[in-house]
C-alpha cells in the first residue's frame, strides 16, 4: 500500500466525504500537497474549501476518507491532534479576545500549564521576539480592539506560528484586507516557505494565487480538480475551471421603459462601527418593476446594507426614501406596514424562531392584518387556514402547524420564510442570499415569483455571493466592495462574468457595463 | 406527543420531589409512619384543612401568574416578595383611609390598585434593564428588599396598631372584606379573582396578538425585532403584568383572611410563585393544579410538624428540589442511559 | 468613629469573600445568584462542626466543603442537564434556607438563634506594631486579614497567570477559546468550585466569630456581593473597594439602629446604595455594556 504517492506528499487527503445534514459539502475530495510548497485552494463560495481544511485542522470530522501526513496514515479527531501533527490553522473568522492586548492574545491565553505565571514583561519580550522573527511591526501593548483588520489578521497568524507548526493553513487570510495589507500577508507566506514550511491557503482572488502559489487545487461543488502546477496554468484557464463557462447569453434584457416610478431612493448611506467605516457613499435609486441584484463577498458591506435597509441597524449617515417617505429611522413595524418585506440570510436566528411553532413563524408578518386577527384577538381558524395554505405552497402540507419550527428541514424552513414574506404582499421584497438550501425546482419557482412581482409593478432586491445565480432574472447588478458600490452593470443579456467577478474582488473601479 | 412528554417529565419531577420528602421524613423522624401520614393525608383529613390548603393556593396562583407573565417574554422577576408585600400595604393604607364609606366599591378598587402598584414597581426594573442594561435578576430583588424594609418600617411605625399583640396595622372596615366559604376553613372569594385572572391571562397568551408577541420576545428577540415587534414595549408590558399579578396576591389575602396588614404575612409567596410558574411551564391553566400542589407541600409540612416531629421548613427543601430539577431538560434522558 | 471603622471591616469580610466567589463565575460569564445560599449553608455547618469539634479550622473546613458540594451540584445541573443558571441559583438559596432551619430544628429542637458555646473565642490579632499608623488595622479576627490576603492572591491569580487569562477570555469570547483547544468546561467547573470555596469562607466568617447561628443570618449579603461582582468589571481590587463601601454602609445602618432605635428603614440603606451604584456603573460604561441589538448607530 505504500506507493510513492504517499511518500512524496507532505499532506495527502484521499476520497474525503462530508455531509452537513442534507447538504453534501465534500464529495470524494482529494488534496495532495508537496513538502515545502505554497499550495492554494481556489473555488467559489461554498465549494467546500473551508470544510476540507477544517477537517485537516481537526475542527470538523470527515464522514469517510483518509489522511496521510509525511507518508503515515493519521487520525485527526480534535484540534489538539492536529496541533500534535504539526498543523496550525489561521481561521477565517478571528478568534481573538478584543479586550486583551496583542501580547496577551499571543502568549497569555492558551492550552499550556494554567498555573504558568504571566508577567507583562515576559509577554512583551516573547511578543517582540516572535514579531522580529517574522518581521511584523505591531505594538505588543495595544489592545486588539484598536487594531485594523489587517493587523488583527497578523496577530492571528503569529499566534499559529508561535507553536512552530510545519504545516500552516490559512483560510481566506486576505479577504478582509486592503491591497497593502494583503501584500504584506502574501510576502509573509513566501518567507514561511523560505523557512521550510508547507503552506496551504484558501483564496478567491486569482491574482494573489498566481503571485505566490506553487500548486493549485480547484474546488467546485465539493469536488476537487488538480493539483495543477502554477507555471502550467494561466489565470484564464483557472477561472474557467472555477466558474465554468465564461460568457452566457440570457433571455432577459433590461428594458428601462417597462419600469415604473421611483420606489426607493438611497442617499449617501454610511455606517460606522467603533470608528471604522464599514459602509460609505451608498446611493442609488430603484424603480417599480425592477429586480436589482446586489453582489459582493462577505465583508463587502452587502449584508450590512440590507440590514440597514430593513431597519435592523440604524445607519450613521444618509437617507432612505421609500415611496416618497423618509424611513431612515422608522422602526421595522412601520417599514413592514409601508410594504417592505425581508428574507434574511440568517434564517435560523433572524428569519425564524426555531423554538416557536410553525404557525407562530408563519403569521409573524400578518399578525395584525385582518387575515389573521381582529385587531387584538387572534382568530385560530383563520390562522390554521392561512398556515395550511403556506405549508401547501412549501410542499409540506402534511406538517402539523403546532410542531416547533426546528422540526423542519433547512430547505423547508427557507421555503417557509420565503413564502411567508411573499404572501405578506410587499411592494419591495429584499432577499438576502435566498438560494441557501433550495433545490433547483424551488429556486426556479422563486425566480418565477420574482418575475411575477416585477410584472405587477413591485420591486425586488436580491443579494447573492454566487453572481450567476439570479443573472437570468435580475435587471441590474450593483457590486459592493469594501463598503462601497464599486460598479454597476445593466443586464443587457450579455454580461461578462469575468468582469463581475473582477469587480467583486476589487480589481475594477467604477465602470458601467 | 411533545406535550405528553413534557407532562410526563413534570410528573417525574413531582414524584422525585415527593420521594425526597419521604426519604427525609423516614431518616429524620422518630415516628416516620405518623409523620408521613400527617404529611400526605393531613391536608385531606377534613374540610377545614382542605379548605386551608385551597386558601393558601390563592396567593400562589397570583404570584405564579405574575412570574410567568414576565417569564414568557424573558423578564426574570425576582422581586415578587417585595411587590406582594408593598402593594398590599398600599392597599391597606387606602382601605383604612377611605374604605369606610364605600366598602363594597373598595373590595374591587383595592385589588386593582395593588395591581397598579406592583406593576409599577416591577416596571422600574424593566426600565433599568432596557435603559441601562442592568440585569433585572439583581435589580428586582434588591428593590424588593428595599420595599420590604420600607413596608416594615411603616407597620412598626405610624401604622402600628398599639393594641395588637403582634406587629400589624389596625383592622380594615368591617364590610371591606371578601365573603368566606365557611365550611372550607378560610376559603374566600379571592379564589374567584384568581380563577378569573388565570383565565384572562390564558386567553391573552394563547389567543391575542399581545400574548403572541410576548412569547415571541421570550423565545427569540432577534426574530421578534425582525417581525416588527417593539421589543422594549413588550418587555415593559410583561414587567407590568408580572408585578401586577404579584401585587394582587397579598391584597387578596388581606381582604380574605387577615383583614389587616400583618408583618411578614406574605413571606414565601414570591418564591413559591416562581416554583408554581416553572412547573406549570407558562401555561396559565396549569397554574391552578401547580399552586394547589405547592400549597399542599406547605400545609403537609405544617401538618407533619403539628402531628409529627417535622418542621415546616421541609416544604422549602422539597421546593428547592423542584427548582433544581425543573429546568434540567435532559435529566430523565440521563437516567434512561446517557445518550445525547 | 473607631467603632464604626471596626464594624465596617467586620461587615466587609463576608461580603468580600462572597464577592470573590461570585467573581470567579462572573468573569467566566455566569452570574451566580446562589452566593447567598452557599454562604448560608457554610455559616451553619461551619459553626456547627466547630462547635462539635471545638476546632475553628475543622469547622471552617466542613462548612466550606458543604458549600463546594452545592456549587458542584449547580454546575453539574447547568452543564450536563441544561438547567437554567438563575433557577439553579434560586434552588440553592431555597435549599440553604430550608436545610439550615430544618437541621437546626432536628438537632437542637429550636429555631431562630442558636448559641454555639463550644466554639473557641476567636483571638483578635495585632499584626501591626503599636504606635505606627497601621495600628488602627489591629484587632481583627484571622478571617478579616485572610479576606484581604485572599483578595490580593486572587488578583494575582486572575491577572498574572495563564489560568486567569484563560478564564477571563472564556467570559469574553467562549467560541474563540474553544477554537484554541481550551477545555472550557473544565474551567467553568473550577470557577464554580472557587465560588463554593469562597462563599464557604464567607459563611464561616459570619457565624464562627459570633459563635452563633441565626436563621437566615446572611440576610441579603450574598446579593450585595453579587452587585460588587457586577460593578467591579472583574477586578478584585475594585471589588475590595466596593465591599468596604457596602461594609461601611451596613455598619452605619446597624450603628444608627442600635444607637437610636430608629425605624427599620435604616436597614435598606445598603440596598438603596446598591441600586444607585448599579445605575452609576451602567451610565459610566455606557456603550460597551449596553445590550444593543440595533447596532450602535
Amino acid at each position: 500500500m505504500k506507493g510513492s504517492i504517499f511518500m512524496d506528499h507532505h499532506i495527502l487527503m484521499k476520497n474525503v466525504w462530508k455531509k452537513f445534514g442534507e447538504i453534501t459539502a465534500l464529495r470524494d475530495a482529494n488534496l495532495m500537497v508537496k513538502r515545502n510548497t505554497i499550495h492554494a485552494i481556489v473555488g467559489e463560495n461554498s465549494a467546500g474549501k473551508s470544510t476540507l481544511v477544517r477537517i485537516l485542522a481537526g475542527i470538523e470530522r470527515m464522514d469517510k476518507g483518509e489522511i496521510w501526513i509525511s507518508g503515515r496514515k493519521v487520525k485527526i479527531r480534535s484540534a489538539r491532534d492536529s496541533l500534535k501533527l504539526g498543523i496550525g490553522m489561521v481561521h477565517q473568522h478571528l478568534a481573538l479576545i478584543e479586550d486583551f492586548t496583542v501580547a496577551e492574545n499571543l502568549f497569555a491565553v492558551g492550552m499550556d500549564d494554567p498555573l504558568n505565571i504571566v508577567t507583562k514583561r515576559r509577554l512583551r519580550q516573547n511578543a517582540t521576539k516572535i514579531m522580529e522573527r517574522f518581521q511584523m511591526n505591531l505594538n505588543p501593548d495595544s489592545k486588539v480592539s484598536s487594531l485594523s483588520l489587517g493587523e488583527k489578521q497578523k496577530v492571528e497568524i503569529l499566534r499559529v506560528l508561535k507553536d512552530e507548526p510545519k504545516i500552516i493553513i490559512l483560510d481566506e487570510p486576505t479577504s478582509l484586507l486592503n491591497d497593502m495589507e494583503a501584500e504584506d500577508i502574501l510576502r509573509m507566506l513566501k518567507s514561511l516557505k523560505m523557512e521550510g514550511k508547507t503552506v496551504i491557503f484558501i483564496s478567491h482572488r486569482l491574482d494573489e494565487v498566481m503571485k505566490v502559489a506553487d500548486e493549485i487545487t480547484v474546488m467546485r461543488n465539493g469536488r476537487t480538480i488538480g493539483p495543477f502546477n502554477k507555471s502550467r496554468m494561466s489565470e484564464e484557464e483557472l477561472f474557467r475551471l472555477m466558474f465554468g463557462e465564461e460568457r452566457t447569453e440570457f433571455e432577459v434584457k433590461y428594458d428601462e421603459s417597462k419600469t415604473g416610478e421611483k420606489i426607493l431612493e438611497i442617499k449617501n448611506l454610511r455606517y460606522d462601527q467603533k470608528g471604522r467605516v464599514l459602509l460609505e457613499d451608498v446611493s442609488f435609486t430603484l424603480r417599480r418593476g425592477e429586480i436589482l441584484g446586489i453582489l459582493g463577498f462577505s465583508e463587502s458591506g452587502v449584508d450590512l446594507f440590507m440590514e440597514i435597509l430593513f431597519g435592523l441597524r440604524i445607519p450613521s449617515g444618509g437617507r432612505i426614501i421609500f415611496k416618497g417617505e423618509d424611513i431612515t429611522f422608522k422602526d421595522i413595524m412601520d417599514r413592514r406596514e409601508l410594504g417592505i418585506g425581508f428574507v434574511p440570510a440568517d434564517r435560523r436566528r433572524v428569519g425564524s424562531c426555531l423554538d416557536c411553532s410553525i404557525w407562530e413563524n408563519v403569521v409573524v408578518n400578518v399578525r395584525k392584518s385582518p387575515k389573521i386577527s381582529g385587531c387584538f384577538f387572534l382568530n385560530t381558524n383563520k390562522i390554521m387556514e392561512y398556515t395550511t395554505k403556506v405549508l401547501r405552497i412549501c410542499g409540506i402540507a402534511t406538517m402539523d402547524p403546532d410542531l416547533p419550527a426546528k422540526s423542519l428541514s433547512g430547505g423547508s424552513l427557507q421555503r417557509l420564510i420565503i413564502a411567508r414574506e411573499i404572501l405578506g404582499d410587499p411592494d419591495l421584497l429584499i432577499f438576502q442570499e435566498p438560494s441557501w438550501g433550495l433545490d433547483m425546482l424551488s429556486l426556479q419557482l422563486l425566480k418565477d415569483e420574482m418575475l411575477r412581482m416585477k410584472n405587477e409593478g413591485k420591486s425586488v432586491i436580491v443579494s447573492s455571493k454566487d453572481y450567476d445565480e439570479f443573472v437570468d432574472v435580475v435587471d441590474r447588478f450593483l457590486i459592493f466592495h469594501k463598503g462601497k458600490i464599486s460598479s454597476e452593470f445593466l443586464n443587457d443579456g450579455r454580461i461578462d462574468k469575468a468582469r463581475i467577478v473582477e469587480a467583486m474582488v476589487g480589481k475594477v473601479e467604477k465602470m458601467r457595463g | 406527543m411533545r406535550r405528553g412528554k413534557e407532562f410526563l417529565r413534570t410528573l417525574g419531577i413531582i414524584c422525585l420531589s415527593l420521594i425526597f420528602a419521604i426519604v427525609v421524613i423516614s431518616i429524620v423522624s422518630e415516628d416516620p409512619i405518623s409523620s408521613l401520614k400527617a404529611f400526605f393525608l393531613g391536608p385531606f383529613t377534613n374540610l377545614y384543612f382542605f379548605g386551608n390548603m385551597l386558601t393558601l393556593s390563592i396567593p400562589l396562583m397570583f404570584t405564579g401568574l405574575g412570574f410567568s407573565a414576565g417569564f414568557v417574554s424573558g423578564y426574570f422577576n425576582l422581586g415578587l416578595e417585595g411587590q406582594v408585600y408593598f402593594s398590599s400595604l398600599v392597599a391597606t393604607i387606602l382601605g383604612l383611609q377611605l374604605g369606610e364609606n364605600n366598602p363594597y366599591l373598595f373590595i374591587l378598587i383595592l385589588p386593582v390598585l395593588s395591581f397598579v402598584v406592583g406593576g409599577s414597581v416591577s416596571m422600574i426594573s424593566g426600565m433599568l434593564k432596557i435603559k441601562h442594561g442592568i440585569s433585572e435578576v439583581i435589580s428586582s430583588f434588591l428593590i424588593g428588599i428595599i420595599l420590604i424594609h420600607l413596608a416594615n418600617s411603616l407597620i412598626e411605625g405610624p401604622l402600628l396598631d398599639e393594641n395588637s399583640p403582634i406587629s400589624a396595622t389596625p383592622y380594615l372596615p368591617k364590610d371591606l372584606s371578601f365573603p368566606n366559604f365557611e365550611a372550607f376553613g378560610n376559603l374566600h372569594l379571592g379564589i374567584l379573582f384568581a380563577f378569573c385572572s388565570i383565565l384572562i391571562m390564558d386567553v391573552v397568551l394563547r389567543r391575542s396578538v399581545l400574548g403572541y408577541e410576548m412569547k415571541l420576545v421570550g423565545k427569540n428577540e432577534l426574530f421578534s425585532r425582525y417581525g416588527g415587534v417593539k421589543v422594549e414595549r413588550i418587555l415593559m408590558i410583561s414587567a407590568f403584568l408580572s408585578g401586577g399579578f404579584a401585587g394582587m396576591a397579598g391584597t387578596v389575602d388581606i381582604l380574605g383572611i387577615h383583614h389587616r396588614m400583618v408583618r411578614g404575612f406574605s413571606y414565601g409567596y414570591g418564591w413559591n410563585g416562581i416554583a408554581v410558574a416553572l412547573i406549570s411551564r407558562n401555561r396559565p391553566l396549569f397554574i391552578i393544579p401547580a399552586s394547589i400542589f405547592f400549597a399542599f407541600l406547605e400545609v403537609g409540612s405544617q401538618m407533619a410538624s403539628i402531628f409529627g416531629d417535622m418542621t415546616p421548613e421541609l416544604s422549602k427543601m422539597i421546593q428547592a428540589v423542584v427548582f433544581y430539577l425543573v429546568t434540567a431538560e435532559s435529566i430523565f434522558r440521563f437516567f434512561k442511559g446517557r445518550r445525547r | 468613629m473607631g467603632q464604626i471603622l471596626h464594624m465596617t471591616f467586620s461587615m466587609t469580610t463576608p461580603i468580600l469573600f462572597a464577592g470573590i466567589g461570585g467573581l470567579f463565575t462572573g468573569i467566566s460569564g455566569y452570574l451566580n445568584i446562589g452566593l447567598e445560599g452557599l454562604m448560608l449553608l457554610s455559616a451553619f455547618f461551619s459553626a456547627h462542626i466547630a462547635n462539635v469539634t471545638g476546632n475553628i479550622l475543622l469547622g471552617t473546613f466542613a462548612g466550606t466543603l458543604v458549600s463546594i458540594l452545592f456549587s458542584l451540584i449547580m454546575v453539574l445541573l447547568i452543564d450536563r442537564f441544561g438547567a437554567n443558571l438563575y433557577i439553579v441559583g434560586l434552588a440553592t438559596n431555597l435549599m440553604a434556607d430550608g436545610l439550615t432551619v430544618f437541621t437546626m430544628q432536628v438537632l437542637f429542637n429550636s429555631k431562630g438563634t442558636i448559641m454555639f458555646s463550644e466554639i473557641p473565642k476567636m483571638r483578635l490579632i495585632d499584626p501591626f506594631p503599636r504606635g505606627s499608623i497601621l495600628e488602627i488595622f489591629n484587632g481583627y479576627t484571622i478571617f478579616d486579614y485572610l479576606a484581604i490576603l485572599i483578595t490580593l492572591i486572587v488578583y494575582f491569580l486572575l491577572s498574572k497567570t495563564r489560568f486567569g487569562y484563560n478564564l477571563r477570555a472564556i467570559g469574553k469570547n467562549r467560541e474563540a477559546m474553544i477554537m484554541l483547544g481550551i477545555n472550557v468546561n473544565k474551567y467553568i467547573y473550577v470557577s464554580f468550585m472557587m465560588s463554593g470555596l469562597f462563599c464557604g469562607l464567607a459563611g464561616a466568617s459570619l457565624s464562627i466569630p459570633l459563635r452563633s447561628f441565626v436563621e437566615n443570618m446572611t440576610g441579603g449579603r450574598g446579593w450585595i456581593a453579587l452587585v460588587t461582582v457586577v460593578v467591579s468589571n472583574g477586578n478584585p481590587l475594585v471589588l475590595l473597594l466596593f465591599s468596604i463601601l457596602f461594609g461601611f454602609f451596613t455598619a452605619l445602618s446597624n450603628f444608627i439602629q442600635t444607637m437610636w432605635k430608629s425605624s427599620p428603614l435604616i436597614f435598606s440603606i445598603p440596598y438603596i446604595l446598591t441600586i444607585l451604584i448599579l445605575v452609576a456603573h451602567s451610565v459610566g460604561s455606557r456603550g460597551s455594556m449596553k445590550p444593543n441589538s440595533k447596532g450602535d448607530g
